[in-house]
């Protein structure tokens, strides 16, 4: 009550200050450690690099990724078609721009899925009962008792090969590690005095959560996120290499590899260059990841510096 | 002691028994009628109803969900897996002929992994911040980065297109080995290599560690008898789940050697609707790496003395 | 005489990141060591003090010696080779680090470790690399003739039954016996020179003074010298020749023990022998030192005490100072003769002091009077406080704890709870107590007794397994259960101010945020977040801050802002100074006492520490293996225990004084055994095992706690013999005793 009428008598000041508190805590939080560390710097230039690629390239490109051009298969390299062209005529770059659209999504669409689920089933675990917290564990257990590739070609091939259905597959598996890294993460936090401090002066269980448990888990989950892009978009070349991915005539860089290995001798630039994209792509989400791990890890923060004695 | 076995076991069957609803449970459950897909699949033209019906019948899919499973279930346990669609030869039989090819990879895929890993990782955390490390840490990254079925081509491409030195597809002679052994070991290497230096780099700071230099103890015996053994104690784990990631580049990289094992039976079946086979597979593969985790925590009980009790994680009070 | 260790302008960097300054951890520190001798290194945290004894031993990575000499019989340290080195540290330089729990290998038998030392000393260039890792890769020591040496050795540093233990490992072993097999490592290379580095920080203080002795004693039959590295004077004084003491990386003073104890002449010395609690009067305000802790960053001249030095002068800061002479051997780097004469209370802050924090703190802590309303009845600022335990108005208790008893569960694996296997592990067994307004109680014990687990009942933070906690004669649940009033009137302090402000906040949000629960308006709040800011001494910017940029001792006033928001009656410390230096435990202690003082609160105050104890409580309870074994007024106890195990605690304490206790409690070693474990108490008596004076009717029977002396008004001890001891002890004041508020405790 008295809340809102201090806010309608002076709200340009309590504005300013809002805003102002809000740029300090920007600035100490994401501040020059993050600017300063050499692989985030990489590696976001490389993800950036690659969402603009993805968004902007096709409409660069003057050629269409699927029709095809019998008379000019299989041309190397040139000025007309940099990266060659395919067993179609098709040419390659414009086809890898318009799979790095297919990746990205993919990538950032699975990781969200697993990122989600498997946030609330760890915090779930972690602050529900042993009952609850012993069944979600097992359910963890099941779940990594499939290696992760073999389950999802399963789910793939029986749902039916499609990218949709991709999507689906990879978050079925990949949740499980996420699980676990936030209910141990919220296990190590959860008796800290601070949050005991909570506890004791009758903060709500699910305010206890939101407010102590899951800023301090974020850390951990965003650095595995960033690396798990990676992961997912090599996952999800090979289900496309093997055919259970985007289907022809779509262009996908793990279909490329699957179309051009017939021409390996021939036409090498047809592996080589979806190959060359996926492992950048890669790189740039592991180095990411790592400069991420780096600049978050709370052990890292101060130690350097405080060595002594 | 025994308790704890027990418990494990316990937990260990608790789990398979899900993993097996699990796989059944998937492929039963696809949308469609699986008789009138398989079918048509077979033959190219949509079957007769008395042809769907015959199948459903030679398969049991009219039994309940439940009762096939159990039924499944109990066939499984006594090694009988069902019988393929396509090849009329039992799934057990299948799997026995398969599984020496994979296992033989990825036996080979470890072995390599581990050879190249753990000096690489040594000398990186030794050599901290040096050239060397960062060679070490640039080819660790790269390697994790890679597709394996990628850098099978290109392996293909060098080594036995342009050098001819090894057999492009096929199984049986070492030299078919070569190839997909460094394909599949490859990704693992890298995984290891990041993960020794890191544990390396921690152990390297431990208190224990100085102890040691200060009783005048050499630094290479400092390096490799103090701090290397506690170092393998997180890695142990990662190469046991690396397990599964073996067995998930298998299939991969037997597609791309042509090699016949579980990974080119697994993903021909699934083109096939071949559930029996697919169920098979999924069963064995995670029997598989279940067990290898359970040996893991074993091993992990001989290189840490701290860890004694089997089962009860005590991270929760 | 040529001195048999040599440190001469030692300094010694840390590169830190890139950009900024290094840090210069060793700023030139020079002394020696003959042979024979025990040197005591005494500064608090960041002095450099571990780094200069590293850096003996070479093994001063990440740091980097960039000047000075070290010299050994002789022989130049800085700029030896690997092999020489090798050759010294397995032979004449022994070391033994501050943390027994870390500084052993986790995989390795202890048996082997030591045999290891053996193996490098007989033969230091030859060690050949697979013999070793193979001996390693054994379980047990095989080779006899080193099995007898190394038993030999166990027994030597007094570890029992070694036969029985040389092939267990490090974590089946306790604090305090691996730290003894550390020393048997350091023993087993005969060195000329033991370098103990905080060797009894992390142990209680029992353990901690038969290491001590331990040490003395080796130091007399082997003729070793010993570099004894403390943060804490008292603790090295007992057993050491001279004392080295450091201050920011430089050797502030040095001399005779004795001389330097009773003629300190640095600043720096004076106010951290000023600042122990076991050297003011129980409840006196401690002297404290002004300004920061030092952070290694200061200018390149000039004093590095300088500023927080209230004799510095103009050229402090500005030129070097010079080495002067106080006395035979006793030299000190000040060059005011103000400050070498001035006394140990003169040097100290003034008795208004600023807080440990930075110099823009000064102007903004003005807003203070607005929440110290409160009457507190009580001289704060100055002088004695007016004790509480003859007050009559301080009747009825706040808090009572009725028979409590708390068990945990011994094993969490499904199958004992399935099968109604699990131990349950008592960690409070049977404790009543009460807790008056305005009265402070002192809970003391060694590590594992129940203490901790005492103080979160009262919080809430556990319920009790049997018996009830009773807040206002109301019995109270778990935090939970309790109505908003109940959980306003307790506050909480924790130990370990690293961990009890949530990283991801501010400061101001940390403190706010039982204003929040309670429902409080964001201005209302805003202005009580400032108010208690200034109550604890931190100026307002703080708000603004995140924990890790505030020192310890700062993070320890925010948690106590936080734990005074809603204006609670009681406050429950639990070692809310462990984990601080001692200048900046002083002014924590007197914040507290100040709060204490004007808000009118009841505390209880866990601690191991029994001068800490000593000097902020009314009444003391001791605590052993879960339950209460003497309760009473806190100069009566600590002058004249009525139990064997108080008077353990108390004989243990280090520093200079009368011991208090009567009999012989000689044999150290057997009361530093570790306390039995709790899921299988001895029967009888709980401490008969360690007691020096125990009886077969102690073995017997268990005594429960009563009152001895003067009827039922007494103190309370769970000793059958405590009526002797009241006898041994000096003439116990009765009539004192009247007013002892003890029985309504039962």
């Amino acid at each position: 009550m008295s809340d809102r009428e201090t806010w309608r008598r002076r709200p340009t000041r309590r504005l300013r200050a809002l805003l102002e508190r809000g740029r300090r805590l920007v600035r100490r939080r994401f501040g020059r450690r993050y600017r300063s560390n050499g692989n985030i710097r990489l590696g976001g230039a490389i993800v950036c690099l690659l969402a603009i690629v993805a968004v902007v390239g096709p409409m660069l490109s003057p050629y269409d990724p699927t029709a095809q051009a019998l008379e000019r298969r299989l041309a190397g390299p040139s000025l007309a078609h940099p990266l060659g062209t395919d067993a179609l005529g098709r040419d390659v770059a414009t086809r890898l721009v318009y799979g790095a659209r297919i990746s990205l999504a993919l990538a950032v669409g699975a990781t969200l899925v697993r990122l989600v689920v498997g946030t609330a089933i760890g915090l779930l675990a972690a602050t529900g009962s042993r009952l609850v917290d012993a069944a979600l564990m097992r359910l963890v257990d099941v779940q990594l008792a499939f290696p992760g590739l073999v389950l999802a070609l399963v789910i793939a091939g029986t749902l039916g090969p499609s990218v949709r259905n991709v999507v689906i597959a990879l978050s079925a598996v990949g949740w499980a590690s996420y699980a676990r890294v936030v209910r141990s993460s919220v296990l190590a936090v959860k008796d800290r005095p601070f949050v005991e401090s909570a506890r004791l002066c009758g903060t709500p269980r699910r305010r206890i959560v939101t407010r102590h448990l899951l800023p301090n888990v974020a850390s951990p989950v965003l650095v595995l996120a960033t690396l798990n892009l990676g992961t997912v978009v090599l996952a999800a070349a090979g289900l496309s290499f093997l055919g259970l991915g985007a289907q022809p005539p779509t262009a996908e860089w793990g279909t490329m590899i699957a179309d051009g290995r017939n021409y390996l001798r021939s036409a090498p630039w047809l592996i080589t260059a979806p190959g060359v994209a996926i492992a950048v792509t890669v790189i740039g989400f592991n180095v990411l990841g790592d400069g991420l791990r780096d600049v978050l890890d709370p052990d890292h923060v101060d130690d350097a510096d405080r060595r002594r004695t | 002691m025994i308790r704890a076995l027990l418990a494990r076991l316990g937990s260990l069957a608790a789990v398979m028994a899900t993993v097996s609803f699990v796989t059944f449970g998937f492929v039963s459950l696809t949308p469609g009628d699986p008789a009138h897909t398989i079918l048509r699949e077979q033959r190219q033209s949509p079957p007769s109803e008395r042809e769907v019906a015959a199948f459903r019948a030679e398969h049991g899919f009219d039994e309940p969900f439940v009762v096939r499973y159990f039924s499944w279930l109990g066939d499984a346990v006594r090694g009988d897996l069902g019988t393929s669609y396509y090849q009329s030869e039992p799934v057990t039989s299948l799997l026995v002929e398969h599984l020496p090819n994979t296992l033989e990879l990825a036996l080979a895929a470890t072995a390599v992994a581990l050879v190249v890993a753990v000096p690489l990782g040594v000398v990186s955390a030794v050599h901290h911040e040096t050239w060397i490390d960062r060679t070490g840490q640039i080819a660790a990254l790269v390697g994790v980065s890679m597709p394996n079925f990628w850098l099978g081509y290109l392996l293909i491409l060098v080594c036995s297109l342009r050098l001819g030195v090894t057999p492009v597809s096929g199984a049986g002679t070492l030299s078919h080995l070569v190839l997909p052994a460094i394909t599949l070991g490859t990704g693992m290497a890298a995984v290891i290599t990041r993960l020794v230096r890191t544990s390396m780099l921690e152990v390297l700071e431990a208190e224990y560690v100085t102890a040691a230099r200060s009783k005048g103890v050499r630094e290479r015996l400092v390096v490799y008898k103090h701090a290397l053994r506690n170092a393998l104690v997180p890695v142990v784990t990662i190469v046991g789940l690396q397990f599964g990631f073996v067995l998930n580049g298998a299939v991969v990289v037997e597609v791309v050697f042509q090699r016949p094992g579980l990974g080119t039976l697994l993903v021909d079946a699934i083109f096939a609707r071949d559930y029996p086979i697919v169920q098979g597979v999924v069963l064995v593969t995670a029997f598989a790496f279940v067990v290898t985790n359970q040996l893991v925590d074993l091993a992990y009980v001989a290189l840490d003395p701290r860890i004694e009790r089997g089962g009860g994680g005590d991270d929760r009070r | 005489m040529n001195a048999l260790l040599e440190i001469d302008d030692l300094h010694v960097r840390f590169r830190s990141r890139a950009g900024s300054e290094p840090v210069r951890a060793v700023d030139g520190a020079s002394f020696r060591i003959e042979p024979g001798e025990i040197v005591g290194l005494v500064g608090e945290s960041g002095s450099g003090k571990s780094v200069t004894a590293r850096s003996i031993v070479r093994l001063e990575e990440p740091g980097e010696i960039v000047d000075g000499n070290i010299r050994f019989d002789g022989r130049e340290l800085t700029t030896a080779d690997d092999r020489t080195l090798r050759r010294l540290r397995g032979r004449e330089l022994a070391t033994v680090f501050q943390d027994p729990s870390t500084s052993l290998n986790p995989v390795y038998t202890v048996g082997e470790q030591i045999a290891e030392a053996l193996r490098v000393r007989s033969d230091p260039d030859r060690q050949p690399f697979f013999r070793e890792l193979i001996l390693g890769a054994s379980s047990r020591l095989r080779s006899r003739a080193l099995r007898s040496d190394v038993l030999d050795l166990m027994e030597t540093v007094g570890i029992p039954r070694p036969a029985e233990r040389i092939d267990d490992y490090p974590h089946q072993f306790s604090g305090g016996m691996r730290q003894r097999v550390m020393l048997a490592i350091a023993l087993a290379r005969r060195p000329s020179v033991l370098i103990a580095d905080e060797p009894t920080t992390a142990l209680d203080t029992t353990t901690q003074a038969a290491i001590l002795e331990r040490l003395a004693a080796l130091n007399e039959e082997r003729e070793m010298s010993v570099l004894l590295i403390s943060h804490d004077l008292d603790v090295v004084a007992e057993l050491c020749d001279r004392l080295v003491v450091m201050y920011d990386g430089t050797v502030v003073e040095r001399g005779p023990v004795d001389d330097l104890r009773s003629n300190p002449a640095h600043p720096y010395t004076k106010a951290l022998l000023g600042c122990l609690p076991r050297r003011s009067k129980p409840g006196t305000r401690l002297p404290t030192i002004d300004g920061s802790p030092s952070d290694g960053s200061r200018p390149q001249n000039g004093c590095a005490f300088a500023d927080r030095c209230s004799f510095a002068r103009e050229d402090c800061y500005s030129t070097a100072q010079p080495t002067v002479s106080v006395g035979e051997d006793h030299t000190v780097a000040c060059g005011v003769p103000d400050a070498r004469e001035s006394t140990l209370e003169g040097a100290a802050a003034n008795p208004n002091p600023e807080p440990e924090s930075t110099s823009e703190a000064t102007g903004t802590a003005t807003t203070a009077d607005t929440a110290l309303a409160v009457d507190g009845g009580a001289d704060a600022r100055t002088g004695e406080r007016v004790r509480r335990d003859d007050d009559p108005t301080a009747g009825t208790p706040i808090v009572e704890l009725e028979a409590v008893e708390k068990s945990f569960r011994g094993s969490d694996a499904l199958l004992d709870r399935l099968f109604g296997t699990d131990e349950r592990v008592p960690a409070v067994d049977g404790v009543s107590l009460a807790l008056r307004p305005g009265e402070t109680v002192g809970l003391v014990g060694e590590s594992g007794c129940g203490k901790s687990t005492l103080a979160r009942l009262i919080a809430g933070l556990e319920e009790p397994t049997v018996g009830a906690v009773r807040l206002r004669g109301t019995a109270v649940g778990g935090v939970d259960a309790r109505t908003d009033d109940q959980r306003a009137e307790i506050g909480v302090v924790f130990q370990h101010p690293g961990t009890s402000l949530d990283p991801k906040r501010t400061v101001g949000e940390s403190i706010a945020e039982p204003l929040i629960e309670a429902g409080w308006a964001a201005t209302r709040r805003e202005d009580r977040v400032a108010e208690l800011l200034s109550l604890v001494d931190l100026p307002l910017e703080y708000a603004d801050r995140f924990p890790r940029q505030l020192s310890g001792g700062q993070r320890q006033r925010v948690a106590i802002a936080r734990a005074l928001a809603l204006e609670p009656s009681v406050l429950v410390l639990d070692e809310p100074t462990a984990a601080l230096d001692v200048s900046t435990q002083a002014t924590i202690l007197n914040l507290l006492a100040d709060l204490r003082d004007e808000l009118g609160l009841a505390c209880l105050f866990v601690s191991h520490d029994l001068d800490v104890v000593r000097h902020v409580a009314d009444r003391v309870a001791v605590m052993y293996l879960g339950r209460l074994v003497e309760v009473g007024r806190t100069e009566r106890t600590l002058s004249n225990p009525t139990h064997p195990y108080t008077a353990t605690l108390l004989a243990s304490l280090p520093g200079d004084r009368d011991d208090p206790v009567p009999t012989a409690v000689a044999d150290r070693d057997a009361l530093a055994g570790d306390p039995p474990s709790p899921t299988d108490p001895p029967a009888g008596c709980a401490f008969h095992p360690r007691c020096p004076v125990a009886t077969e009717e102690c073995r017997r029977r268990e005594p429960p706690l009563e009152s001895v002396g003067d009827g039922t008004l007494g103190p309370r001890s769970r000793c059958l013999y405590a009526p002797e001891w009241i006898e041994a002890g000096a003439d116990p004041p009765s009539d004192v005793d009247a007013s002892d508020p003890g029985p309504d405790d039962e």
